[in-house]
């Protein structure tokens, strides 16, 4: 049986249901195509989206947890490219950027990722109504 | 990079399977209909870039930690 071990992560045995492939990968990083999604309470509410055969993690949301008003607009085709013609099994995720000063941390809202969990298919889409939104949403706005 | 002239209505075929037709010019706008298969991503290039220079900026090694902001953590 394969694992995964992460710095703050115990070693997860995986099962093919907790496997999700990217057939396209994601911009910039074509050729990773399997991820698990890993939790730790001391993240909470982030995840980590880990890919399988390289040592590439990304550090992931919920975005409506951030941005409660957040309406993403994703095309037909896309969810279709997902098997998933309907949304309603779908996790939705954003990727957030964590710099070396995390205080200017930002999370992506114009590509979120969507991810098919009954079928294990993921991809990364550019939303329809991207104009609204922007790649770089600041975690912690000014005070 | 080949260069043609085309007219509203008018198209262009690459391969055998995907098309590109002119639907509207207007000043400096061009709206282009594109026919292609399924498994043929279309992206508006500069959106393109701008999402693979920000994933690449987010990709972490699997060793690196999570250092949380305090003022996150308790607004919590």
């Amino acid at each position: 049986m394969e694992a995964v071990k992460s710095s703050s992560y115990e070693v997860l045995d995986l099962k093919p249901e907790n496997i999700f492939t990217f057939p396209e990968g994601i911009p910039g990083f074509e050729k990773v195509k399997r991820f698990v999604i890993l939790t730790h309470p001391q993240e909470t509410p982030f995840a980590r989206l880990t890919a399988l055969d390289y040592d590439l993690c990304f550090f992931v949301v919920i975005p409506w947890v951030i941005c409660p008003d957040y309406k993403p607009d994703i095309d037909e085709e896309d969810l279709k490219k997902i098997d998933s013609p309907s949304n309603e099994e779908i996790l939705i995720l954003s990727i957030v950027n964590i710099p070396y000063d995390p205080k200017e941390s930002t999370m992506n809202l114009v590509a979120p990722l969507i991810i098919n969990t009954k079928k294990g298919l993921g991809r990364q889409v550019i939303i329809n109504n991207f104009k609204e939104y922007t790649p770089k949403f600041k975690l912690w706005q000014e005070e | 990079m080949l260069v043609l002239t085309r007219r509203l209505d008018e198209s262009i075929i690459i391969g055998d399977n995907i098309e590109i037709k002119v639907l509207e010019v207007s000043g400096e706008q061009v709206r282009l209909g594109i026919i292609a298969p399924k498994d043929v991503s279309i992206y508006r290039k500069e959106l393109y870039e701008k999402i693979k220079e920000v994933n690449i900026a987010s990709g972490k090694t699997k060793e690196e930690r999570l250092v949380l902001p305090l003022k996150f953590k308790e607004r919590r």
